[in-house]
């Protein structure tokens, strides 16, 4: 297991939970860093603070700042990072666009199982 | 013999024929070119008198022969004679050869004639040639614009279909949402409360957390059946007192009221076409709006007014409150389905009531806008029925006072 620092952006507090479970589960030691707002995560992303992630899971549907949004506004900032999207949208469309961010290398839907946790892990390894 | 032929002067042949045998004999006689030039004006005289050269030369032959019959030849008459001859001739010569020239001209100009026809014709041709394409093109326009046309309004009523159709699909499937969820919520309610004893406090946590899920969904399923329901609704007007609407509404709050301490302060409120339902669930929506996002540091105040004499439109109400205020970078979004600027921890919502609400704007030819208030807070401000000249041109300053 590789990852160990993972930042998590859903606005959602039960999927954060699920997200710590599963996680947590792989690996007990992982360390989490949730946001449950974009525009938050966005900052720490630019403070001079930040430590880097191995893997940042997105949602799409945010209030204030959603995905794509944070995308775009972070591009600097996520240069070299591994982004996976997680999300419940099952418009094509989301997909697709999504694919034209460079970071983006993975898209799931919720609720993430251990497999994609396995499929990410190995992503993570290979960068 | 100048007298004698008096008689015969209707005979222009004749006289002629004296005159020239006159004029002849008397050049022979003595010579001179006076008398040389007779013949040029002789001539000239039966060349009018249409007399043809054949015959001036057999009357020639004969005025000739009766002055040589008694002299030996060949003479210095014969001589005179011909040369005489010659200069009569000449004219006609002269006459051919102008006749000639004007036959020329004539040619040419039947030719620049023939010419300018054939140009004429041309351009007549090209013009009908025009007119002809120009016909074809104003045809084959007409016939685009028509097909765009019909195209236009097939896609329309299929779009109003589809709109029809969609909004059904909607209803549908809402409304069967509804009852699995409320089962869901239901069963919740039998384990947290009939087998409490054999749970722990982090099981009940959970079962609670799944309990609040349950009835974001039912209020989101709701919400998006009232949604469903408003855009395939007939439009029906009649007219709505605003004020009467705007206090059941308030009436309908009470327990939100209650709970959030707020105070809502109605201003009268006049009467206005309108669907009442619609109105109704608008005028709900951003009261219900006002008391959730209140601001926990000061009251929660809320006023709804009339614009008295608004200029552009049939009816101004705004919704002002104390609340936590919207920034300026969202009050786009805010309108837009689903679009939320709350964690569902903060705030409860589905994001489809200021959707509504816009949607409902619309059907009464109106807008929504949002602005921030003195107090911090928002004001909603609804514009029902805004004439049509401002819809054109909203920049346009009302003088219609």
């Amino acid at each position: 297991m590789t990852l160990n620092r993972v930042m998590t952006v859903d606005d959602d507090r039960f999927d954060q939970l699920a997200y710590r479970r599963i996680l947590k589960k792989t690996n007990a030691k992982i360390d989490l860093l949730p946001f449950q707002y974009a525009t938050e995560a966005l900052e720490y992303l630019k403070s001079p603070t930040r430590r880097p992630v191995d893997v940042i899971l997105l949602d799409i549907n945010m209030p204030r700042m959603d995905g794509f949004e944070f995308l775009e506004a972070a591009k600097t900032e996520l240069e070299n990072q591994i982004v996976i999207m997680v999300t419940t949208s099952m418009d094509p469309q989301d997909r697709s666009r999504a694919e034209t961010f460079a970071p983006v290398r993975g898209y799931f839907s919720k609720p993430l199982t251990t497999d994609d946790i396995s499929v990410i892990d190995r992503l993570v390894a290979q960068q | 013999m100048i007298d004698h032929d008096s008689n015969s002067r209707a005979h222009a042949p004749r006289s002629f024929a004296q005159s020239y045998a006159t004029a002849l004999a008397t050049y022979v006689r003595d010579g001179n070119e006076e008398n040389l030039s007779r013949a040029y004006d002789c001539a000239r005289q039966a060349l009018q008198s249409s007399i043809s050269i054949g015959q001036l030369g057999e009357l020639h032959f004969q005025a000739a022969q009766m002055l040589c019959s008694g002299s030996p030849s060949p003479s210095p008459e014969t001589k005179r004679t011909e040369e005489f001859y010659l200069e009569a001739i000449s004219v006609y010569d002269m006459a051919l050869r102008g006749y000639g020239e004007s036959v020329a001209q004539l040619t040419a100009e039947v030719l620049e004639r023939k010419r300018a026809e054939q140009e004429l014709r041309d351009v007549t041709y090209e013009l009908a040639r025009q007119r002809d394409s120009l016909d074809q093109k104003v045809k084959a326009r007409t016939r685009e614009l028509q097909a765009g046309l019909e195209r236009s309004e097939r896609l329309n009523s299929q779009l109003q279909q589809a709109n029809q159709e969609q909004a059904q699909f909607t209803y549908a499937i809402s409304h069967d949402l509804k009852s699995p969820i409320n089962t869901i919520a239901m069963l919740l309610d039998i384990i947290s409360v009939d087998h409490q004893e054999h749970l722990d406090s982090e099981c009940l946590e959970l079962i609670d957390a799944a309990q609040a899920t349950a009835s974001r969904m039912s209020r989101m399923i709701t919400g998006i059946l009232q949604y469903a329901r408003l855009v395939g609704q007939e439009a029906e007007f009649e007219t709505v007192s605003l004020d009467k609407l705007c206090r059941d509404v308030r009436d309908d709050l009470r327990q939100e009221i209650t709970d959030g301490k707020a105070e809502i302060d109605i201003s009268p409120l006049p009467d206005v076409r309108g669907m009442p339902s619609q109105l109704r669930s608008l005028l709900q929506n951003l009261l219900s709006n006002a008391i959730k996002f209140r601001d926990p540091g000061r009251p929660c105040r809320i006023a709804v007014s009339a614009a008295p004499k608004p200029r552009n439109c049939a009816a101004e109400i705004t919704v002002s409150d104390t609340g936590i205020g919207i920034p300026e970078a969202y009050r786009t979004r805010i309108f837009s389905l689903f679009q939320r600027l709350h964690t569902y921890d903060e705030y409860s919502g589905s994001g489809i009531g200021l959707t509504l609400c816009q949607r409902i704007a619309g059907y009464h030819a109106g807008d929504i806008q949002v602005v921030s208030n003195e107090q911090g807070g928002s004001s909603f401000i609804v514009r029902l029925w805004i004439n049509e000249r401002e819809r054109d041109n909203d920049t346009q300053s009302g003088d219609d006072g």
